[in-house]
C-alpha cells in the first residue's frame, strides 16, 4: 500500500517534472517566436507611435517617420514665407554621377506614389558633338514663374523667400501650369494617390507637398520648407553622396552641401554658373555649374539610368 | 535507487531552469552611447548625447529612450536630470548649473550618462570628463580692416592653451561660413586672429561671428559668439509686393485690372440695356 | 407668291418624324454613354483617360477649341452678313444662331469635363486671378453665351407670337408657352423700334466679343513657351479657323434642315452658292494663316521648331496633319471654285469635310506640341511618350458632340428654323415693289 502510494507519488512528480520541462521548452520556443514576431512589428530602429489623423482616426506609425513641429516666426504666413530669405540652389554637374540618392530621398520623404518623380536626373547631351552629362532637375522656383502667371485660382504662388508652392486644396486641376512650365517639373495626380496613412498624420500645409497628395491636383518640388524650418537641408541636398547640391540663402550669399559651405557669388563666378533655359526669361533660382574638369566618368552613371522609371515601387 | 531518482529529478529541474531563464532574460540589443560636452560661452553648456545600436548589421539610431545624467565629479553619483532621444536618436541635455558645478582639484568635471535599459535594449552607460575653458572673442579694426581675435585660456589656472586649432566662422542658415585661415592655431598667449572679409552680407550689416574649439580631448567643444555690424547690409528685394503677371490676384498689373474691369462694365451695361428692352417690349 | 398661311404652315416647327425620332434616340444613347464614362472619370480620376504628365491636355481641350471655333458662326452669319448688307442671309440666320448657341454651351461643358476638380469650380470666381488666360476665358465664354442667346431671342419674338396664334386650337398649352415667351408681342411700332435697335446693337457688339472669344482661346496656347504654341500668329490663325469651322457647320446644318423640312423654296441654290463663296473665302484666309504658321518657320529651321514641324510633316502626326490640311482645307477650296461644288449636295459634303477636318485639326494643334517639351522625356513609362484618346475620352467626346447636335435638334423642334416674320416682311416688300 505504502509502496503503491510512493510509486504513484513518484510517478506524479516524475510526470510533473517532465511536463514542466516540456512546458518550459515549449514556452521557450513560444516566447522566442513571440520575440521574433515582436521584433518585426516594432521595427528594428524605433517603436510605433500612436497618432490621430485629421479626421479623428488613430493610426500606428513608425516613430522615425514622425517629424517634430519646430518653432516658426509667430507671424509666419505660408503664402509669404520666411522673411529676409531668398533660397537658391547650386547643382554641380561636374560631380554628378547619377547615383540617384537624391531622387530616392525625395521620393521617400514626400511619399511620392505616382510614376513621375519630382526630381529627375536627366541624361543630357545638347548636341551630337557635345559631351553627355547627368543633370538633376527639379522645380526651378523661378522669379518670373510662368506657372504662377497662368494659374486661374492662385493655387500656385510665389513667396517672398523665392519658393513657389502649390495649395492642393485650391487647385482645380486644369493643368495650365504644367503646360506653361518649360522645365516639365510638375506632376499630376491622375488618380487617388496610393500613399501611406502617414501623410494624413498632420494638418495639410502647402509647405509640405505630398502630405498628402490630392487626387486631381498638381505636385512638384517644394524646396523643402518643412526641412528648412528644422534648420535641415532639403532631402536631395542632404542625401547626395557626391556633394552635388548646394543650398542656401542668396541674401546671406552662402550655400552649403552639408560638407562644404561656400560663398554663393564666388562659386558662380569661379565655376561659371549658368541657368537652364535662361533665354526664356523665367529667372530660375537653381544655378548649374558646368560639367568641366569632371571628377567622375559619365559612363559610371549609366548603370543606374532607368529611362522609363523614376519612382521605385515597393516590392 | 532513490538517489538516482533524485539526481534525475534535479537534472530535469536544472534543465528546466536553464531553459526558462534565458526565456525570461531575453537577448537584448546593445546601445552605443556617444556623449559630447559643448560649452557656448555666455549662453550655456550642454551634453549632446546620441544612442545607436547595431541591429541587423546596420547602425540605427535609437529613439525615444531615456538617458539619466549624473554628476560624478566627486565620486558622488548625483543625478542632475534626464533627457529623451528624438527620432534621430539624439538628445541635448542642458547643464543649467554648469557655472555652479564643482570640479575636482585638477579642474576636471566628470559626467555619467546612463541608460537604464528597456524591453528591447540592454542598459548602458558612458562616462565623459572635461575641463572648463575660457574663450573670449572680440572684433577689432586694423588699417580699416576688420579682424576677430580670440583668446583661449584654461578655466581654472587661466593659463593660455597654446597650439590648438580653432575655427572662425560666420553664422549662416544650415551651416556656418568659415573665414580666416584653414588652420588657426593659438599662439603662446592662446590667441588667434582672423581677418573678416569686408563683403559678407548680413541683415542690416550685422554678423554673428563664432570662434570654435572643436572636440578637444580636455575641454570638449567650446564656442564663443560675438555679434558685430562688420557685414555688408544684405540687399533684400521686395518683389513680392510689386504688381506682376505672376503676382497674387490682388497684385495684378494695373493695365490688366483696368482693361478687364472696363470690359466687364461694358458687358454689364450692354446686358442690362438689352434686358430692359425686353421688359419694355413686354410692357408696351 | 406664297400666302401668309402657307409660309407659317411650312416654317412652323413640327414634331419629329420617324427619322427625327430615331436620330434623337441614337443621340441620347451617345449622350448617356458619355455621361456614364464621365461619372466613372469623376470616381476614378482622370487616370481613365490616356492623358499623363506630358500629354497633359488631349481630346477634351481640342474638342473645346472646336466648339469655341464653331460658335463663331453666329457672329458671321447674323452680324457680319447683316452689317455688310447681305440680305440673302434671312433664311440661314436662325440656324446659325442656334448652332452658335449650342456650340458655346458645349464649349462651357467640355472645359468643365477637362477640369480634374470640378467640385472646386467656384474657385474660378472666388479666387480669380485676372492675370490668367483661363480667367479671361471664364469671363468671355458666359458673356458670349448670353449675347448669343440675345441674338437668338430678339428676332424670335414676332415668330413666337405667330406660333402662339398658329397653335391656339391644336396645341393650347404649347400656344400658351409661346405666348409667354413672346413677351406680349403685338407688332406695334414701339415694340418694333425697341427690337430693331436691340438687334442692331447686338450685331455690332457680338463682333468684338466674338473676336475676343477666339483670341482668348488662342492665347491659352500662345501665352506658353511651348514650340508650336509660342506663335504670334496664333490668334488670327484661330479667328480664321473659326470662320471655316462655323460656316462649314452652318452649311451642313442648313442642308439637313432643308431636306428634312422640304424648304427648297426658302433655301435655294442661290443661298448655297453664296455660302459656298463665303466658305471659299474663309478657307483661303485660313490657308494663308496656315502657310504663315507651318511653312514660314522652315525657312530658319530653329532646332526645336524643326523637330516640331518634322513631326507634323513626316513624323508620327504626318498622316493626320496632311489629311486635315488636304482633305479638310485644300480640297474644299478646289471644289468650291466650281459651280457644281457650290450646289446644295456638294456643299453638304464639303461642309462635312470641313467640320470633321476642323475637329481633327485642333487635335493636331494640341497634342504634338506637348509631346516634345524642352527637356527630354525620361523617367516615365514608355506609353507616356505617346497619346491617343482612351475609350472614356472617346465616349465623352462623342457624348459632347451628340449633345451639341441634340441641343440643335431640340431648338429646331420648337422654334422656327427660318424666321417667319422676316420672311413675310421681305416677301411683302417684294409684293409692294412688284406693284
Amino acid at each position: 500500500m505504502e509502496e503503491n502510494k510512493k510509486n504513484s507519488r513518484r510517478k506524479f512528480l516524475d510526470k510533473g517534472l517532465k511536463f514542466g520541462a516540456i512546458t518550459a521548452l515549449g514556452g521557450l520556443g513560444l516566447s522566442k517566436l513571440m520575440q521574433q514576431l515582436n521584433a518585426k512589428t516594432t521595427s528594428s530602429n524605433s517603436d510605433k507611435v500612436e497618432l490621430m489623423t485629421t479626421d479623428g482616426k488613430i493610426i500606428q506609425v513608425d516613430a522615425s517617420e514622425v517629424h517634430d513641429h519646430p518653432i516658426k516666426p509667430a507671424d509666419y504666413n505660408v503664402r509669404e514665407g520666411y522673411p529676409n530669405r531668398k533660397f537658391v540652389m547650386v547643382v554641380d554637374l561636374a560631380k554628378c554621377k547619377n547615383a540617384l540618392k537624391c531622387q530616392q530621398a525625395c521620393n521617400k520623404g514626400h511619399h511620392i506614389s505616382g510614376e513621375n518623380a519630382w526630381l529627375k536626373v536627366y541624361k543630357m547631351q545638347t548636341s551630337e558633338e557635345n559631351a553627355p552629362f547627368w543633370m538633376p532637375t527639379q522645380c526651378q522656383h523661378c522669379d518670373q514663374p510662368a506657372c504662377v502667371s497662368v494659374c486661374p485660382v492662385d493655387a500656385t504662388f510665389k513667396r517672398k523667400d523665392g519658393i513657389v508652392l502649390i495649395d492642393n486644396e485650391r487647385c482645380i486641376g486644369c493643368r495650365f501650369c504644367m503646360a506653361a512650365c518649360p522645365y516639365s517639373t510638375r506632376v499630376f495626380n491622375w488618380s487617388e494617390p496610393d500613399q501611406g496613412e502617414i501623410t494624413l498624420s498632420q494638418e495639410y500645409t502647402p509647405d509640405f507637398c505630398g502630405m498628402p497628395s490630392v487626387k486631381g491636383t498638381v505636385d512638384k518640388c517644394d524646396f523643402c520648407p518643412h526641412q528648412i524650418e528644422k534648420n535641415e537641408l532639403p532631402f536631395c541636398v542632404g542625401s547626395c553622396p557626391n556633394g552635388v547640391f548646394y543650398f542656401g540663402d542668396k541674401y546671406e550669399d552662402t550655400v552649403t552641401n552639408g560638407e562644404e559651405t561656400l560663398r554663393f557669388s564666388k562659386l558662380l563666378k569661379d565655376k561659371a554658373g549658368f541657368r537652364v533655359l535662361e533665354s526664356l526669361g523665367t529667372e530660375p533660382s537653381v544655378y548649374y555649374l558646368p560639367p568641366v574638369d569632371r571628377l567622375v566618368k559619365f559612363e559610371d552613371g549609366e548603370q543606374y539610368y532607368t529611362e522609363f522609371e523614376s519612382v521605385q515601387k515597393p516590392e | 535507487m532513490r538517489s538516482l531518482i533524485i539526481l534525475k529529478r534535479t537534472l530535469l529541474f536544472a534543465l528546466g531552469l536553464c531553459l526558462i531563464t534565458p526565456v525570461l532574460a531575453q537577448k537584448k540589443n546593445k546601445v552605443r552611447i556617444k556623449a559630447q560636452f559643448i560649452n557656448v560661452i555666455d549662453q550655456g553648456a550642454f551634453i549632446e548625447i546620441s544612442g545607436s545600436s547595431r541591429i541587423d548589421r546596420k547602425n540605427t539610431a535609437v529613439s525615444d529612450i531615456v538617458f539619466n545624467v549624473y554628476d560624478n565629479t566627486d565620486s558622488k553619483r548625483t543625478k542632475i536630470g534626464s533627457t529623451t532621444t528624438d527620432e534621430n536618436g539624439e538628445a541635448t541635455f542642458a547643464l543649467s548649473d554648469f557655472n555652479t558645478m564643482e570640479a575636482d582639484s585638477t579642474g576636471l568635471y566628470k559626467i555619467q550618462v546612463v541608460f537604464d535599459g528597456n524591453d528591447n535594449f540592454a542598459k548602458a552607460k558612458k562616462n565623459i570628463e572635461f575641463k572648463k575653458a575660457k574663450l573670449t572673442a572680440k572684433v577689432i579694426q586694423k588699417d580699416s580692416l576688420n579682424f576677430i581675435t580670440a583668446q583661449l585660456l584654461d578655466g581654472l589656472s587661466m593659463e593660455p592653451i597654446t597650439d590648438e586649432i580653432v575655427t572662425v566662422q560666420v553664422q549662416r542658415l544650415f551651416k556656418p561660413l568659415r573665414i580666416g585661415e584653414e588652420f588657426n592655431a593659438t599662439d603662446e598667449s592662446g590667441t588667434i586672429e582672423a581677418m573678416i572679409p569686408n563683403d559678407i552680407p548680413g541683415i542690416d550689416g550685422m554678423l554673428n561671428l563664432e570662434v570654435v574649439l572643436s572636440d578637444n580631448d580636455d575641454y570638449g567643444t567650446v564656442k564663443a559668439i560675438v555679434s558685430s555690424p562688420v557685414g555688408v547690409p544684405a540687399a533684400i528685394e521686395d518683389n513680392f509686393n510689386k504688381r506682376a503677371m505672376w503676382g497674387t490676384a490682388k497684385r495684378a498689373p494695373l493695365y490688366i485690372l483696368i482693361f478687364t474691369n472696363v470690359l466687364l462694365l461694358g458687358i454689364a451695361i450692354l446686358f442690362i440695356y438689352l434686358t430692359r428692352n425686353l421688359i419694355n417690349i413686354s410692357k408696351s | 407668291m406664297k400666302s401668309k398661311e402657307t409660309i407659317i404652315k411650312e416654317l412652323a416647327p413640327r414634331k419629329f418624324g420617324k427619322r427625327g425620332t430615331i436620330w434623337s434616340i441614337i443621340l441620347l444613347i451617345f449622350i448617356f454613354a458619355g455621361l456614364i464614362a464621365y461619372i466613372d472619370q469623376l470616381i476614378k480620376g482622370q487616370v481613365v483617360t490616356n492623358m499623363r504628365d506630358y500629354a497633359l491636355w488631349g481630346v477634351y481641350i481640342s474638342s473645346f477649341v472646336f466648339f469655341v471655333a464653331t460658335s463663331s458662326v453666329g457672329s458671321v452669319a447674323a452680324a457680319i452678313l447683316r452689317l455688310t448688307k447681305n440680305e440673302w442671309r434671312t433664311p440661314i440666320v436662325r440656324i446659325a444662331e442656334i448652332i452658335s448657341l449650342a456650340a458655346i454651351i458645349m464649349a462651357g461643358i467640355t472645359i468643365i469635363i477637362d477640369m480634374a476638380r470640378p467640385d472646386r469650380l467656384l474657385n474660378l470666381f472666388i479666387h480669380a486671378r485676372l492675370q490668367s488666360p483661363i480667367t479671361w476665358d471664364v469671363i468671355i465664354i458666359p458673356t458670349y453665351m448670353i449675347i448669343s442667346f440675345f441674338l437668338l431671342y430678339f428676332p424670335l419674338l414676332p415668330d413666337l407670337k405667330i406660333l402662339k396664334d398658329h397653335y391656339k386650337e391644336s396645341h393650347p398649352t404649347l400656344s400658351k408657352w409661346y405666348g409667354k415667351l413672346s413677351l406680349k408681342w403685338n407688332g406695334s411700332v414701339a415694340q418694333k423700334a425697341l427690337q430693331q435697335k436691340s438687334i442692331r446693337i447686338i450685331a455690332i457688339a457680338i463682333i468684338p466679343l466674338g473676336i475676343i472669344l477666339q483670341t482668348v482661346d488662342a492665347w491659352l496656347f500662345s501665352t506658353t513657351y511651348r514650340i508650336g504654341w509660342d506663335s504670334q500668329n496664333l490668334a488670327p490663325y484661330f479667328i480664321s479657323g473659326a470662320f471655316v469651322a462655323g460656316i462649314g457647320a452652318l452649311v451642313t446644318g442648313i442642308y439637313v434642315v432643308r431636306k428634312v423640312r422640304n424648304l427648297e423654296d426658302y433655301i435655294t441654290d442661290f443661298h448655297f452658292d453664296k455660302l459656298g463663296k463665303l466658305l471659299a473665302l474663309a478657307c483661303l484666309l485660313y490657308l494663308y494663316f496656315n502657310i504663315n504658321e507651318y511653312l514660314l518657320p522652315t525657312f530658319k529651321a530653329k532646332k526645336a521648331e524643326a523637330i516640331h514641324l518634322e513631326t507634323l510633316f513626316t513624323g508620327s502626326y504626318a498622316l493626320l496633319f496632311w489629311s486635315v490640311t488636304i482633305l479638310g482645307l485644300i480640297l474644299p477650296i478646289i471644289l468650291l471654285l466650281f459651280k457644281k461644288g457650290r450646289s446644295p449636295k456638294g456643299m453638304f459634303y464639303i461642309g462635312l469635310l470641313v467640320v470633321i477636318g476642323s475637329w481633327w485639326k485642333r487635335y493636331v494643334i494640341v497634342t504634338p506640341t506637348l509631346l516634345h517639351p524642352f527637356l527630354p522625356i525620361q523617367g516615365v513609362p514608355e506609353s507616356w511618350r505617346h497619346y491617343f484618346p482612351s475609350l472614356h475620352e472617346w465616349l465623352i467626346s462623342f457624348g459632347t458632340l451628340a449633345l451639341a447636335i441634340f441641343i440643335i435638334m431640340m431648338l429646331v423642334r420648337f422654334i422656327p428654323i427660318i424666321p417667319i416674320q422676316r420672311t413675310m416682311d421681305e416677301q411683302n416688300i417684294e409684293q409692294i415693289d412688284k406693284k
